[in-house]
């Protein structure tokens, strides 16, 4: 059974299409991540999914009802806004208890479901503050729990840790992929930020101008890019045009050759390779090995210390330019490297993805 | 942020001007009304004094106490009309196109804009005894004798309400709009409909608006003059009118002024009374 399932939705305002044709489907129990840059509509298909947005085709179903046309009262989701949006002249308890206010849930039974609910985000003791009372995590763990109580189908946030320092967004991102994990709940959460996206997801939706790039598990997403688009948003990558030489057998990438380790045909036609900074190992040119021991040369261009990995800028003799990063793990060797030293650059076989299509 | 409180210190020089207007313009003759008001007046004549006569006028002449709550009753119900006309357009405003929303402000201070006589000799053309309404419901058969449109309490509050509504949209305007539209939709994907939506969360979260534009319209209608004058004719009496009647036939200074600061005293007590509910709904 899926939670929530949508076939080709598409909304338009006027001529401005805002969402092309999505299919996409939150099985019972799945994490799953809207993630794109800001305008690619993966909050117009969230406020479709609440009832806020009318899709002007195509089909919306939740828990297998279809529910494309009914107004977001009469569906049971629980949804979480950026800025939390909770009733400020309500205390923390009154706005957990609105919801099963409004699904007439008796009196006597609401009181015990308020409290679990708010023992689920730990907040308990909290239960007589006002909203202003509290501060931004408490407020969106009070936000979390008054839509949690009333057991939604499904569960939206909508970049429910926008407002929060960055130290508390981490915090918060463990704390809810482990509620969610326990209650086994379906929730579907839109953000921009590819560390939450890949950290929580089961699966990932990319999202770009309307249309899904790419729908898959964190660890391919990340890895095996379908789309140049999807290389680029997610994680940072250097990206060249590349051409198949020698047979097939090698590729040269602007000047780079490298091995065609996939036996890629792309026709004869370019491909675009990807290189991940991260995946490049760079060493300071051995003095005693003669000069033709290292495959590739090139030149440090510029280096930005970051704490724990340091970025640098390599400019590949006869080559591209390339972004490296190094874990800094405190040897001397690569602390020392500075603008301007030579390098020697290596590309082990992971380090090389071609891109499909 | 001492540096901020500095420069204001430095620029307080500029109120002056506003201070002497309001000192020449406001509190030296309210400090006079205050004395007359203690004054007596015998056969034309005013003596400054340290008198009551005045009060006791007001308590027991058996008409300025009648009229007086009138006048509360009168501004009451134009508070009420204006709040209860207001809020929907209030509302729409908050919903509406930007384009749309100039066209209905527009709309809304539109009285503000013409001229008060134009305004109510445009309501005597339409509420007259051979106004439009009545000339049509007559020419229809609808009804044979013109209806009483106008020299009554409904005429009057008609011509004051619509002249102050704008006093009442706009404060309510301004605290719609503050509402995060997000705490509507929470509450809507809880499982609140339109109806409960409104209820629980727009019209709570809309009242210190509602306060703010019903003390504004309650004390302007306490001294409204003109409007009562011209679509009451003599059947409206309200305490500005008799204030006015002391002063121009009978010279009566001492008493006007009595009566004046009582209606003071009654406006100061509504926005006390509106603060304090102000403070309660802000503390709860």
């Amino acid at each position: 059974m899926s939670s929530v399932e949508l076939k080709s939705i598409v909304k338009k305002y006027g001529a401005v299409t805002a969402v092309a044709s999505i299919d996409l489907s939150v099985e019972s129990g799945e994490f799953v991540t809207l993630l794109g840059p800001s305008g690619c509509g993966k909050t117009t298909t969230l406020r479709m999914v609440a009832g806020f947005i009318r899709p002007t085709s195509g089909t919306l179903s939740i828990g297998d009802v279809d529910m494309t046309g009914v107004p977001p009262h009469q569906r049971t989701v629980g949804l979480v806004f950026q800025n939390y949006a909770l009733f400020p002249h309500m205390t923390v308890r009154k706005n957990v208890e609105f919801g099963l206010k409004m699904q007439k849930v008796l009196t006597s039974e609401r009181g015990p479901r308020v409290q679990e609910a708010l023992e689920l985000v730990q907040l308990e003791s909290l239960g007589d503050r006002m909203p202003a009372e509290l501060s931004g995590g408490q407020q969106q763990r009070v936000a979390l729990a008054r839509a949690l109580v009333i057991r939604p189908d499904v569960l939206l946030l909508d970049e429910p840790f926008g407002a929060l320092d960055k130290q508390l967004r981490d915090h918060m991102r463990v704390e809810l992929r482990e509620l969610q994990q326990k209650l086994k709940i379906s929730t579907l959460f839109v953000t921009h930020d590819q560390d939450e996206a890949l950290s929580m997801s089961d699966r990932i939706v990319v999202m770009s101008e309307g249309k899904v790039s790419q729908v898959g598990k964190p660890t391919e997403i990340y890895e095996k890019p379908q789309t140049r688009f999807v290389a680029d948003f997610i994680g940072r990558s250097n990206i060249l045009v590349g051409k198949l030489e020698n047979k097939g057998k090698t590729i040269n990438a602007e000047g780079l050759i490298l091995p065609n380790k996939e036996n890629m045909t792309n026709g004869d036609d370019g491909v675009s390779v990807m290189i991940r900074p991260e995946c490049v190992k760079i060493t300071k040119p051995d003095p005693k090995a003669t000069s033709a021991s290292a495959d590739v040369k090139g030149k440090v261009t510029a280096s930005i210390y970051l704490g724990s990995i340091v970025q640098y800028s390599v400019q590949i003799i006869d080559g591209p330019n390339l972004v490296v990063t190094q874990n800094n793990t405190g040897f001397e060797d690569l602390k020392n490297l500075t603008v301007g030293d030579d390098v020697d650059v290596s590309f082990p076989d992971s380090a090389i993805y071609i891109l499909p299509g | 942020m001492s540096r901020n409180s500095d420069q204001n210190y430095g620029a307080l020089w500029l109120l002056t001007p506003t201070v002497l207007l309001y000192l020449a313009t406001f509190f030296v003759p309210l400090i006079m009304l205050g004395v007359l008001s203690f004054a007596r007046f015998e056969a034309s004549v005013t003596t400054l004094g340290f008198y009551f006569d005045n009060y006791v006028k007001i308590f027991s002449d058996g008409i300025t106490l009648k009229i007086f709550f009138q006048t509360v009753r009168l501004s009451l119900m134009i508070t009420f009309w204006c709040l209860i006309l207001g809020y929907p357009v209030a509302l729409l405003m908050r919903s509406c196109s930007p384009k749309m929303k100039m066209v209905l402000l527009f709309c809304v201070v539109s009285p503000l804009l013409t001229s008060i006589i134009v305004r109510n000799v445009a309501w005597l053309l339409i509420l007259g005894r051979t106004g439009i309404i009545n000339d049509t419901l007559i020419q229809w058969d609808l009804i044979s004798k013109p209806l009483p449109l106008m020299y009554n309490e409904f005429g009057v509050i008609l011509a004051v309400v619509h002249v102050y509504l704008s006093f009442m949209v706009l404060p309510l305007f301004g605290a719609l709009n503050s509402i995060n539209s997000s705490i509507e939709e929470a509450a809507s994907s809880l499982g609140a409909p339109y109806w409960r939506v409104f209820l629980s969360v727009t019209l709570p979260l809309s009242l210190p608006g509602v306060m703010a534009g019903c003390t504004l319209v309650f004390i302007l209608s306490m001294g409204v003059y003109l409007t009562p004058v011209i679509m009451g004719g003599n059947f409206v009496l309200t305490l500005p009118m008799l204030i006015t009647e002391s002063v121009r036939e009978q010279y009566d200074w001492p008493f006007a002024s009595a009566m004046a600061l009582m209606l003071l005293l009654a406006i100061g007590f509504m926005v006390i009374l509106s603060s304090g509910v102000q403070r309660l709904v802000g503390r709860r």
